[in-house]
């Protein structure tokens, strides 16, 4: 049963936001057929609710995160894998990004930009992996997962 | 298919991690790294599944899942909607992407967290590519 009362966001995972990673939000329509949508910015806005940038145009996504759906969301440090999959309900549906909301985005990509070299990506496709314009939607967090790969993947630490 | 797999199959060479999305039969999604995805023939691919029991559960509860997978060179994502087939824990097939399992996993220095458990097969049923910055620049 997902736990409302545990604060699942401290600094620590604040700044495991502010970091490389890698993020995606997972969604399901009325008939749960899932969809992953690349996020492109995560701002914590209390210790169980996060607002998350995701393209304009990912239909599917927008559509699936109505008011009170369940929703996932996976970040992920690209430079060691730590993985961390976060369980929660859409508390604000899609709406339109804020100046505020472009700067975290910004941030995120500068971010991830740092990590890609660590990794050895090629030049260029960290731009082509987020999109091009971004709308925001907040999700109230109320389970978290350690999805970093090895045998303990999957646990629930909250 | 709106694309074919041999159109895309760059991305499913395990260079970035491509993501495999699950839902349970009460409607929860559930979202997952996968290693490798490997076509196998042009209506199928395969993922290798490690660690992942939560993904193994909402596929027995409900088939359907997508698969969304960037191409390392430009970057670009495809977005695969799939249907879960059968699982595979032995065979040529198995071995096969244990083989390249185990080569990813040296390189990446996770031998020793990377087991291979079984190979799961999707049919493919939509591929389509996931709008970006890179598809405007390219335009």
């Amino acid at each position: 049963m997902p736990s409302t009362a545990a604060h699942h966001i401290d600094d620590e995972l604040r700044a495991f936001f502010l970091g490389p990673v890698s993020s995606m939000l997972g969604t399901a329509d009325q008939l749960h057929t899932p969809d992953a949508t690349r996020v492109a910015g995560i701002a914590p806005l209390t210790s169980t609710r996060v607002r998350v940038l995701i393209a304009a145009d990912a239909a599917a996504a927008q559509t699936n995160a109505a008011l009170g759906a369940r929703c996932s969301l996976l970040v992920t440090d690209i430079t060691n894998y730590r993985s961390i999959q976060w369980k929660g309900t859409v508390a604000r549906e899609s709406h339109e990004r804020t100046p505020g909301d472009l700067a975290v985005m910004h941030r995120h990509i500068d971010a991830f930009d740092v990590g890609a070299k660590q990794v050895r990506l090629l030049p260029g496709v960290v731009h082509a992996l987020f999109p091009v314009d971004v709308v925001a939607l907040e999700i109230e967090l109320d389970s978290r997962y350690d999805q970093t790969p090895g045998p303990g993947a999957g646990r629930r630490v909250a | 298919m709106s694309l074919s797999l041999a159109a895309i199959s760059r991305c499913l060479q395990g260079e970035i991690p491509s993501i495999l999305a699950t839902c349970s039969a009460n409607g929860e999604p559930n979202v997952m790294h996968v290693s490798q995805v490997l076509v196998v023939d042009e209506h199928h691919v395969a993922t290798s599944n490690q660690f992942f029991s939560k993904t193994a559960a909402n596929l027995l509860e409900n088939p359907v899942a997508t698969l969304l997978c960037p191409d390392p060179d430009t970057g670009l994502s495809y977005k695969l909607l799939v249907q879960h087939a059968r699982s595979e824990s032995s065979g040529p097939f198995f071995e096969a992407v244990r083989t390249d399992l185990d080569a990813i996993a040296t390189m990446t220095g996770m031998a020793d967290v990377f087991a291979l458990r079984a190979v799961d097969i999707f049919r493919v049923l939509d591929a389509s590519e996931v709008p970006s910055r890179g598809t405007v620049q390219r335009g």
